[in-house]
């Protein structure tokens, strides 16, 4: 069974939202198709769309989150591999029946879909996300 | 023209540990395995949806790959971009004096490839690849 069907986003953290913004779209010519700020989560993001999936970047917008910490111990750079997957509770069973660890399921940011993160013990040290997008 | 994410770049220790989760545990197929010697690696494409995810396992201690495993262990390397000319895509972002790694398309696993600078990314290694036949 496959339990990851497409890449979905890339996570990546940067210091400055508007200037990596900038500096994409001039890099790669790729369109912005969204931004958000999401007070919950603590960041302010950007996403670009790449082919069939997107790039997220994202600055922190709190000082003592996850994404934070990461942006100052580890500097700029990719953060999250976001993988869709078909249907969510079957994959998290799936992984959950081979001792992997799994986190919470949340409601995306949009609130239309769900997710969960993996242990990055078993993804090698991937901080790696399955999504489930609402079906249209 | 960039037209989608070719793969991701992840570092591993083991390749064959790594297959534990990536192949067996989500289900995805081994599309090519290699040596790059001038990379240093032993590498391999999985393919998911219309990308793959590209596992990189050093092979000596001297390349960037295994300096990056040493430095910050497991996890995510580096993001590639698909086009159909990769050496007029190199030229082009070189004309817009965006930092490159490789000054000129060389043979990878993906195909004829390159590399630019992070430092001109956010932190984030981007590499181009123009896929060849896989006859080789």
């Amino acid at each position: 069974m496959r339990l990851a069907k497409k890449i979905d986003h890339i996570a990546i953290a940067v210091k400055d939202l508007g200037s990596a913004v900038q500096t994409f779209t001039s890099n790669f010519g790729f369109p912005v198709t969204r931004r958000s700020d999401i007070p919950a989560l603590g960041i302010a993001l950007a996403l670009l769309r790449i082919g069939d999936a997107e790039l997220e970047l994202f600055q922190p917008t709190a000082t003592d989150n996850p994404p934070a910490r990461f942006l100052a111990d580890r500097g700029e750079g990719m953060y999250v591999l976001s993988l869709e997957t078909e249907n969510l509770d079957t994959a998290l069973q799936a992984l959950s029946a081979k001792g992997i660890r799994v986190g919470q399921v949340t409601p995306t940011a949009d609130g239309k879909g769900r997710l969960a993160y993996v242990s990055p013990k078993a993804t090698h040290g991937v901080l790696l996300q399955l999504i489930e997008h609402a079906k249209p | 023209m960039l037209r989608k994410i070719h793969h991701v770049g992840i570092v591993v220790r083991n390749l064959d540990e790594a297959y534990k989760f990536y192949r067996d545990t989500l289900g995805l197929h081994v599309h090519k395995e290699a040596v790059v010697e001038d990379q240093g690696v032993k590498a391999a494409l999985l393919t998911i949806g219309n990308s793959e995810i590209e596992l990189l396992e050093p092979i000596n201690e001297n390349g960037g790959v295994a300096k990056f495993l040493e430095r910050r262990g497991e996890g995510l390397h580096h993001i590639c971009f698909e086009t159909n000319d990769v050496a007029a895509e190199l030229a082009a972002t070189k004309a817009k004096g965006i930092a490159v790694i490789d000054q000129a398309p060389r043979k990878g696993l993906a195909g004829m490839i390159c590399f630019l600078h992070p430092k001109a990314n956010n932190g984030v290694l981007i590499e181009y690849a123009q896929p060849v036949e896989d006859n080789d």
